[in-house]
């Protein structure tokens, strides 16, 4: 299987006060074309930093990250940006969805940064709704929709321009059971259509059941890396 | 992109309507603020100009080293030719022939004896045959009571002399002076109309008298003090007056005859100059330190219109957005609210100085016995650079507080922006 990520000796460290802080120590990681992976842990594990790390958004102190076969640390922040507009879809805990603009142009965005022509960047934007079943909304603006829609149209961004690896930081965070459901069930049909490749950071026991493989994280460790079974 | 961004603009009222507010009202006080300076500067120069000093002033050399004394004995002769002269080579400049004199004003009573007897200041001017010179000395406007005179044995006197003589219109007062040869001088004059200026020096005691009275009065046969010279529209422009003055003593100016003819300006006057030097200084300085606070708060809006969209950045970042491009296109962004908000701000502030050109303030009240020589009306002056002051902190402050706002983008790591939206 082609690898997404590969991750050798990996340290990154902040700095705090006079000294520094080890987010994530020693990690040593693979993950491959297609996985429904998660870092889970408690809060403070590291799991979030990892993502991050993993989408380009941060750098590694120490050890060597290949993103798509990408050393992310000998881009410079153009091609790092590239890497991300071309290759990288995010899902943020807070939708983070871009308030004066509405559903059909929050998710027409990523395509603009590609330069797609304006019929296949639409032809590409209601497939994405489609998908994720918001055909009936592409006007609406961001506070008119339910934190569940908000979500997913945070996910119709990040896939909408067919990305490899799509990073989900907390994704059901802010929503209620029955629209977490729906959204890691939309994911998971996504991952097996597309084949995208999906890492999740999370605590939340409901995407934890939906994930193939679950990475444990505590104190910045992996402390166990399961894959589930059939 | 560009159709995508200005969407974003124009929907956001916070990146568009409050900055154009504020920008717009930060431009338009400066612009209405250097109007408003440049009238009040403008007023005296006209006044000053109009009642005392000229745009530039032609005297005799001899009465020039003199001049504050007024010596009408050092005065111009042959002014009849030397105007037509003038006329033919500067074609475009007004020039009134004027006299300085002093003297006493004595009221007879009905008997003929004194009945009252003060000093006053005598001008001598055209005021027969020369409508714009009553224009330019504002006569018109000055008058409170009686008419213009008719005939050269009619005068125009101060109010202020008129009420303390308890003199009356068609009185006969009498003029005792010397002529420019230095013997007495006493002639009869009848009280045609009484002025107020607004300017204590001549409201205490100006008596106004055709030039023609004073070939009689003080011996001066086509001769005068001085020659008045006002450019073109009245407008006193230092450079044109230097100009004019440099051509004119390079013709007419004899260092080996004192009585040659020689030009001045406005600004030779010793404290005229001053005065228009500190006005200027205090009138930039005012506006620089106006200026300077409105880029403040137009910096500082700019700073913060943009940290409030450091989250936005983050999530343009993580789409895939390059730092250079978001941060170029909220410079263009701000350029493109500078320049809108300065055009703004720039008409308002125009609009109201324009209203305020053609409908003065009266401040007669405030001016009743100034010293200072300036009109009874304060009115905003537009000129050439109040249509681009404004833009200086309405383009640049914005500019800058979004360049500074922008460098945020470069120094934080791009997970810790989107964070910040989070927040």
């Amino acid at each position: 299987m082609e690898n997404i990520v590969q991750i050798k000796n990996m340290i990154k460290r902040y700095p705090a006060g006079s000294g520094e802080f080890t987010a994530l120590k020693d990690i040593n990681l693979t993950i491959g074309k297609g996985e429904f992976t998660g870092f889970v842990g408690p809060s403070g594990s590291g799991k979030t930093t990892l993502l991050n790390i993993i989408g380009t958004l941060d750098r590694q102190s120490e050890g060597d990250v290949q993103v798509m076969g990408t050393d992310v640390l000998k881009l410079t922040h153009k091609q790092s940006a590239r890497l991300r507009s071309e290759k990288i879809g995010f899902i943020f805990q807070s939708y983070n969805l871009l308030p004066v603009y509405t559903v059909y142009e929050n998710v027409e965005f990523p395509l603009l940064l590609l330069n797609i022509p304006e019929s296949k960047r639409k032809e590409m934007v209601l497939k994405a709704l489609e998908w994720v079943g918001l055909t009936d909304k592409i006007k609406s603006k961001p506070h008119q929709l339910s934190g569940g829609e908000c979500q997913r149209v945070a996910i119709a961004r990040a896939i909408v321009k067919r990305p490899l690896l799509v990073v989900a930081d907390e994704p059901t965070a802010n929503l209620d059971a029955e629209n977490s459901h729906h959204i890691l069930k939309t994911m998971v049909e996504l991952n097996r259509e597309l084949k995208t490749t999906f890492i999740f950071s999370t605590h939340d026991q409901k995407v934890i059941n939906y994930l193939e493989r679950k990475i444990s994280l505590i104190d910045g460790r992996i402390t166990k890396d399961e894959i589930k079974e059939g | 992109m560009f159709k995508f961004l200005m969407k974003g603009i124009l929907r956001d009222k916070s990146r568009t309507l409050y900055p154009l507010i504020t920008i717009s009202m930060g431009v338009m006080l400066i612009v209405f603020m250097w109007c408003w300076a440049n009238g009040a500067m403008s007023g005296m120069v006209d006044k000053t100009a109009s009642l005392d000093l000229g745009h530039m002033k032609i005297v005799t050399r001899a009465y020039e080293e003199i001049i504050d004394q007024k010596p009408y004995d050092l005065c111009l002769t042959d002014v009849d030719e030397l105007l037509v002269e003038l006329k033919q080579k500067y074609p475009g400049i007004k020039f009134k022939p004027r006299t300085n004199f002093g003297g006493l004003l004595d009221v007879p009573d009905e008997n003929g004896q004194t009945k009252a007897q003060g000093d006053f200041i005598g001008i001598a001017m055209n005021l027969l045959n020369d409508p714009d010179e009553i224009e330019t000395f504002s006569l018109k406007d000055a008058m409170v009571m009686g008419h213009l005179p008719k005939k050269s044995d009619e005068i125009l006197i101060s109010n202020v002399i008129f009420e303390k003589f308890e003199l009356k219109l068609n009185d006969t007062v009498s003029i005792i002076t010397s002529t420019m040869y230095g013997s007495m001088s006493i002639r009869n004059y009848k009280v045609a109309g009484t002025v107020r200026f607004g300017v204590k020096a001549l409201d205490r005691g100006a008596v106004l008298i055709d030039n023609s009275a004073i070939a009689d009065l003080l011996d001066m046969e086509n001769a005068s003090s001085e020659i008045f010279c006002f450019l073109p529209e009245m407008e006193y422009s230092r450079r044109d007056a230097e100009k004019i003055k440099t051509s004119f003593n390079a013709e007419f100016t004899d260092v080996d005859n004192e009585f040659s003819p020689y030009m001045r300006t406005m600004n030779d006057d010793a404290t005229m100059g001053y005065m228009m030097k500190m006005t200027n200084t205090s009138i930039m300085f005012m506006n620089f330190g106006l200026m300077i606070m409105v880029a403040i708060v137009l910096w500082n809006s700019g700073l913060l219109n943009n940290i409030r969209r450091y989250g936005e950045m983050g999530v343009r970042l993580a789409m895939g957005e390059s730092k250079g491009h978001i941060y170029r296109s909220i410079v263009k962004e701000s350029i493109l609210i500078g320049i809108l908000g300065s055009v703004i701000g720039t008409l308002l502030g125009l609009a109201i100085s324009l209203y305020l050109q053609y409908h003065p303030v009266d401040i007669s009240h405030y001016m009743n016995n100034s010293s200072i020589m300036m009109g009874n009306e304060y009115a905003a002056k537009i000129d050439g650079i109040s249509l681009f002051i404004g833009f200086i902190p309405g383009v640049l402050a914005s500019i800058l507080g979004s360049m500074l706002a922008g460098r945020g983008i470069y120094k934080r790591q791009t997970a810790q922006l989107f964070k910040e939206m989070e927040k």
